[in-house]
């Protein structure tokens, strides 16, 4: 028996040999060639693929250079980022997502680029609200380039307005939204054997608690930082409205509350699959209902062929999408600075960027490839061209990756309760419960690194 | 007979090491990997623990500014620092959490061990079945069971309210009070083999006469259990209990791959100890604070265990 | 009870423990079945909560009357043929794939889907004649797309819809041998949406172009620019209608083309949002959208009749509710009969109409689809992100923990055990110790210190196989130790020291005498090195490099901001967990034996 198994032992030592050895052998790499590092986030349903195919082209054009592009989920690209920061050891380019940016830059990790934008022709040559991350708010070095935009609207059932006789002028205010909601719920309306809800939101789960309520606080006049960026603005009674007609929505039944539980790609799956009238989600969400079920996409639902888009209802203060997306950065201690610089000069270059936006589902950060009749010809694509104009973005400062920490929190918390005490919220609850706590919390942050 | 005592130092490791040579060379690399892997790290991470380290000072690293226990006190007694947000649901989770996976795996474990210890045909094989639940990773466990507690459409929700009719309206798992469950059980369920098989081979090691004895004197099954086979396997469960405890205060990959694959904050009722110090470091960059409260826990850590290893000595010398 | 004596009592009590035993043991495997179970399963059913295997749709996507004969063609491959008249069914076969596509010729029918490839049916009897595999090897099987058939003459061209691709194949139609294939001068991101043959000229649809080939040679002779049209579908179908003029059937309306001036004409969409398919009787259009169908003027664009209440709702093949006007049924081809037509809708259903204002006068179903188990997922996981790689990497680095970490722990723990030195009880007591610092303290220090061994010996280890096996072998080490220092005290000194007796010095004792004996415990160790080494997340998440990603870092790609693969993860987790699990059951006594050293000697 000693003989069988001290066989089988050896044999598995010499088949992860022969593994080690092959995996070394497999390492190639033309000589003269850089190798450019690229740090990327999953932004499509292939990350590696979708990238490499949009730099073919690059390839082409530049033989001597070889981008090597490493897919890592967002959490462990966090920690990643905070290590290579502290060591100095990190990729070429890295993929930031915009609320990161003033962060990162203020750990001092990246290259100043302030005098490459020229070359791309200044910064009029991005759309404003995503150039605002480009360096931290009040300096003018530009540290990060925008590469997408992510950009959210309403997702709205065509055949369930029909047939309750409303259209998407019932969509435009907070009044009309919630008359709509209203109606939807008392119709109660079951298509293609399924139940549907007015609508669809996300709870704690999700990776954007606070992007996802951030729309809702700044149209009712709310904001998270008061002027100057020192102090929490959320204790107010504006934010606490904008939150309040939220979770309102929620306590009058038109959210069911086993859409608390999930996260945003869950919703928007249950969407396409015919459980909500409306949700609101970023642009990915259309690409996916445009693309064939065999290529992982949805286009072939029930919904895929009845719904429409439109922005924001307007609040009391306007209308407001929240804006996001992700940039590229040179790592400081980069030893190939210049090469990389090519490649975020591809990258953001018209055509690479409506590639892959097609790929991606994101929105172009660079103007000219708004023009693209990808999105012009496209009625529902365009109104993401509009949605991104009157998008609007967190304060840029080093302190927003901390202050998001709390507010994550204290929102879950929020979602827990509203879940477990339906009957018990109020709006008192929001105002003294969460925003107040989450006031104090986020100024402890802000005192801390003063 | 050489007199050690009467030798100079020198002289003294001299003796030892042409008496203990092949002892020292074994013990050598090990050594080495100790003091390279475990020594200089934890040495600079209590060092960590006295500085101002976050993401303005990142970079210079050890150069950091020195705070003296200015993380300690931030930590345990300074109301206003960030650090301290929702320390008090880590701690209670903790500590909820490690004495009932502890109780949990150990109980589970005794009682198919017992189970295990009736002869019948393919005992073997129902054994090696039953460790199979131990073998698989706990990222996987975690993703696993977040997949199965999912409210909807998982499985769990699916068996107990459509088919078994047992609940009125499906649970939230991984939202809210139950997420405290929602981590539990997954731990039980991946580590209780292991008990179950030291108890097992402690249990075939009472000697038969004991129970043959107690038959004798008419005690019955409940009876015989805990007073000969639950005394007889104290050295085991004993050190299950202790391993046990260290492993579940450190828990991390089950919770951190539930909820949202890692990027999520777990909740009021999920958050632990190591997901809150992971949450302060990597995501807050608070790494002072963070590794000040890990030497805390560390510290009580150590006062838990020297109490057992007190306790323990009394019962049984294994050491 | 008087009657049940103290041997029938425990044989009782022993069968109810047992019943108890293997229903736990169910209840306990149960989440690694369903781990596995939901690996085969599709994505849609997992995230609409199914908990079987779904069927594969059964959409009509084509019908053609030839003679007495009714040919039904279905998406899930399968075709069936009805009597014209009685609508009885005659014939059926099914050809399990997806992407499927059809054409009708004198005696045969020319079959095609995405996975598999050609096959040439007997149009009598449906027997497969002759079979031909997919041209497209390699490619992940969710970049595939439509497949298009035709034949005439002597060939057969098949085409498929794959980004990038240019290329149609030509076959010999008799024996469906690959005769040529013909390359298209299209753009780098084109795809061939479909073939169609009308007349002598081959017409080949791309997402931009409509091709004119000649149908013999294959060469061009005509490009047609249809603008850049980004709609899923594009050009769906190819209708000739008078002299040179062309009618396109686009998902968004009808492109009316003059093929000698190549330019588009006219576009009209009669106000419908989607085109399935469209017949034309002279100057009448039908157009069939997936809520209905609509008679329109070709020429005038005016709808005459708009009939939205002829198929009833289906699901599954069971009515729901036969009053609504909203179908979840949808409407996806049409075809004429003399002056009836017949509608082919989603779920299998087919209905013939007179009066278009009234109600079907007959319908039937076709069988249902097969049971969708996804074995694809398996190879999907590799070529959706590199999993092959992760797994390599997750196998060398727990491989060589294993190695590295046995053999330390085996000469520690020998030394432990067997030599009372000085310093052996510090050592013992500090290897425990090891154990209670949380790992998330070690992070940064060696980060920051495998920086500083790169630049001063200029050897990288941070990122490497061995800078994370050098880790995980510390790490791993005490415990390990711990195990095997039980399993040496559990050898008997006594064989020892007979043989130091016999004239062996220290090592020759340890390595001819103990460690034969001590291979049970070494295996175990090593297992549960393995085990510890594989399971190991934290420092892998932040000291790989991305030659050196080990599987819990590919695991999480799955599911996160942008997409739930639930279908994939479970796969992925099913693959992370059998190695561990083969190697467990392979060595199990082993194992056994070791671990539990301790607790028997105790």
């Amino acid at each position: 028996m000693n003989k069988i198994f001290s066989s089988i032992l050896i044999s598995v030592i010499l088949v992860s040999f022969s593994i080690l050895i092959s995996g070394c052998g497999a390492k190639e790499q033309k000589s003269g060639q850089t190798v450019v590092t690229m740090w990327v986030m999953p932004n499509s349903l292939e990350p590696i693929n979708d990238l490499s195919d949009v730099l073919e082209d690059f390839h082409k054009e530049n033989p001597d250079i070889k981008v090597q592009i490493t897919s890592l989920d967002w959490g462990s690209a966090w920690q990643r980022i905070t290590i290579a920061t502290m060591s100095g050891e990190g990729p070429d380019i890295l993929q930031l997502g915009t609320t990161w940016v003033g962060a990162v830059t203020g750990m001092g990790a990246l290259a100043d680029l302030t005098s490459k934008v020229s070359e791309l022709g200044g910064s009029s040559y991005f759309l404003p609200s995503s150039w605002k991350y480009s360096g931290i708010d009040g300096s003018n070095a530009v540290t990060s380039i925008p590469w997408f935009v992510d950009a959210r609207a309403m997702y709205y059932r065509t055949d369930v307005f029909n047939r309750l006789g409303l259209t998407k002028n019932d969509l435009a205010t907070w009044e009309s939204f919630q008359n709509t909601l209203d109606k939807i719920n008392k119709a109660n309306l079951t298509i293609d054997g399924k139940k549907v809800y007015p609508l669809g939101i996300t709870g704690k789960n999700d990776w954007n608690v606070v992007h996802n309520l951030a729309p809702w606080i700044w149209m009712a006049g709310g904001d998270f930082l008061k002027e100057g960026n020192k102090e929490c603005a959320l204790y107010s009674n504006e934010a606490a409205s904008g939150l309040s007609y939220l979770v309102n929505l929620v306590i009058k039944g038109y959210v069911p509350a086993s859409c608390l539980e999930q996260n945003t790609s869950q919703v928007e799956n249950a969407f396409n699959n015919g459980e909500y009238a409306i949700i609101f989600t970023g642009s990915n969400e259309l690409r996916a209902l445009t693309t064939p079920e065999e290529q992982g996409g949805a286009a072939n639902t029930y919904v895929a062929k009845r719904f429409d888009i439109v922005p924001y209802p307007e609040g009391p203060k306007g209308k407001v999408t929240f804006v996001g997306g992700s940039n590229l950065s040179v790592f400081k201690n980069s030893k190939n600075k210049d090469e990389a610089w090519e490649v975020i000069k591809y990258l953001v270059g018209k055509k690479a960027q409506v590639e892959y936006s097609k790929r991606s589902g994101f929105l172009p950060s660079a103007m000219e490839a708004f023009d693209d009749p990808y999105f012009t010809q496209d009625v529902r694509r365009s109104v993401y061209r509009e949605a991104v104009k009157y998008g609007r973005a967190y304060p840029c400062i080093p302190e927003w990756a901390q202050i998001e920490q709390p507010l994550n929190r204290r929102f879950g918390i929020m979602w827990e309760y509203v879940l477990n005490n339906k009957d018990k919220f109020t709006t008192d609850v929001i105002y003294d419960d969460v925003l107040k706590k989450a006031a104090i919390e986020v100024d402890k942050v802000l005192l801390m690194n003063r | 007979m050489v007199n050690i005592s009467e030798m100079t130092f020198l002289e003294k490791t001299k003796y030892y090491y042409h008496k203990y040579k092949i002892a020292y060379y074994f013990v050598l690399p090990t050594a080495i990997a100790m003091v390279l892997m475990h020594f200089f790290p934890i040495v600079q991470g209590l060092y960590m623990s006295f500085l101002r380290l976050n993401n303005f000072t990142l970079n210079q690293y050890l150069g950091a500014p020195f705070i003296g226990f200015g993380n300690f006190y931030d930590v345990m007694f300074n109301p206003s620092s960030p650090m301290r947000i929702g320390i008090y649901d880590a701690v209670r989770n903790t500590i909820i959490y490690s004495f009932l996976v502890t109780i949990g795996q150990t109980a589970v474990g005794m009682v198919v061990a017992l189970m295990l210890s009736i002869e019948f045909k393919g005992r073997g094989l129902v054994r090696t079945l039953f460790m199979f639940s131990w073998i698989v990773p706990t990222y996987v466990t975690g993703i696993l069971w977040g997949f199965m507690f999912q409210q909807t459409i998982g499985i769990i929700n699916i068996i107990l309210v459509d088919w078994l009719h047992l609940l009125a309206e499906k649970p939230f798992w991984l939202v809210g009070v139950n997420s405290i469950w929602a981590i539990i059980i997954p731990t039980i369920w991946r580590f209780w083999p292991f008990s179950m098989l030291m108890l097992l081979a402690g249990i075939q090691n009472v000697p038969q006469s004991l129970y043959d004895a107690a038959k004798i004197d008419g005690a019955g099954k409940w009876k015989t259990f805990w007073k000969i086979t639950w005394p007889m396997l104290s050295p085991v469960w004993m050190i299950l209990v202790l391993f046990g405890m260290i492993y579940n205060t450190y828990s991390f990959n089950i919770v951190i791959m539930m909820f949202g694959n890692g990027a999520g904050f777990p909740g009021k009722w999920g958050d632990l100890m190591m997901t809150n110090i992971f949450r302060n470091s990597f995501m807050r960059w608070d790494f002072g604070a963070g590794a000040a409260t890990s030497v805390l826990l560390l510290l009580v850590m150590i006062i838990v265990v020297n109490f057992w290893y007190k306790h323990y000595k009394k019962t049984e010398e294994i050491f | 009870m008087a009657f049940v004596n103290y041997y029938q009592k425990e044989r009782i009590l022993r069968n109810v423990f047992l019943v108890i035993m293997f229903a736990f043991l169910i209840i306990n495997s149960f989440p690694i079945f369903w781990m596995m179970f939901s690996s085969f399963k599709n994505n849609n059913d997992i995230l609409s909560g199914k908990v079987g295997f779904s069927r594969a749709k059964n959409d009509v996507i084509g019908m053609e009357l030839a003679g007495k004969d009714f040919y039904v063609f279905s998406q899930d491959g399968g075709i069936a043929v009805y009597d014209a008249d009685t609508k009885k069914s005659l014939n059926k076969l099914k050809v399990n794939g997806r992407d499927v596509s059809y054409f009708l010729d004198s005696d045969f029918i020319y079959f095609a889907n995405s996975t598999k490839g050609l096959y040439k049916i007997d149009r009598r009897t449906l027997e497969i004649k002759k079979e031909a595999s997919s041209p497209v090897t390699g490619v992940d099987t969710n970049r595939l797309g439509k497949t298009s058939i035709v034949a005439y003459d002597d060939v057969v061209v098949y085409s498929i819809e794959l980004k990038g691709m240019n290329r149609i194949y030509v076959y010999n139609k008799n024996d469906l041998s690959l005769a040529r294939k013909v390359k298209l001068e299209t753009n780098s991101d084109s795809f061939i949406r479909n073939i169609q043959i009308i007349g002598d000229k081959l017409y080949v649809n791309t997402n931009r172009y409509l091709l004119v080939l000649n149908k013999q040679t294959f060469v061009e002779e005509k490009r047609i620019d249809l603008g850049d049209n980004y709609l899923p579908a594009g050009v769906q179908e190819v209708k000739q209608v008078k002299g040179n003029n062309l009618l396109l059937l686009v998902q968004n309306g009808i492109y009316f083309i003059d093929t000698d001036k190549q330019a588009v004409l006219d576009v009209k969409d009669f106000g419908v949002s989607l085109f399935e398919d469209i017949i034309i009787k002279g100057e009448t259009v039908y157009i069939v959208s997936p809520t209905g169908l609509k008679v329109a003027n070709l020429n005038t664009g005016k709808v005459d009749i708009e009939a939205y209440h002829l198929v009833r709702e289906l699901k599954d093949g069971v009515v729901v509710d036969p009053k609504s006007d909203y179908s979840s049924s949808e409407v996806t081809r049409i075809i004429a009969n003399g002056d009836e037509v017949i509608l082919g809708s989603s779920y299998g259903r087919v209905s013939f109409i007179k009066d278009l204002k009234g109600k079907p006068y007959d319908s039937f179903q076709l069988p249902l689809g097969h049971r969708l188990v996804m074995v694809e997922n398996y190879a999907d996981l590799w070529k959706n992100i590199d999993f092959g790689l992760y797994l390599k990497n997750s196998i060398i680095i727990s491989g060589f923990t294993m190695l590295f970490a046995m053999i330390l722990a085996t000469l520690a723990s020998y030394a432990l055990v067997r030599f009372n030195f000085p310093g052996n009880k510090a050592f013992g007591v500090s290897i425990l110790a090891t154990q209670m610092i949380p790992q998330i303290m070690y992070l940064i220090p060696i980060f920051i210190m495998f920086k500083w061994v790169s630049d001063v010996t200029g050897v990288s280890v941070q990122g490497t196989h061995g800078g994370l096996t050098f880790i995980y072998t510390a790490f791993f080490v005490p415990f390990s130790i711990w195990i095997l220092r039980s399993f040496f005290a559990s050898i008997p000194v006594e064989l020892e020291e007979s043989a130091r007796v016999d004239g062996c010095n220290a090592f020759q004792v340890f390595y001819k005498i103990t460690l034969p004996l001590a291979v049970p415990g070494i295996v175990a160790t090593g297992i549960y090195i393995f085990l510890q080494a594989w399971d190991e997340l934290m420092f892998a998440w932040i000291l790989t490099d991305s030659d050196t990603l080990t599987i819990p870092i590919g695991i999480r790609l799955f599911v996160g901001n942008y997409q739930n693969r639930y279908d994939l993860m479970m796969a992925a987790a099913t693959i992370a967990t059998l190695p561990v699990l083969v190697l467990f059951f392979l060595l199990q006594k082993h194992i056994v034996k070791g671990l539990t050293a301790g607790a028997v000697k105790g």
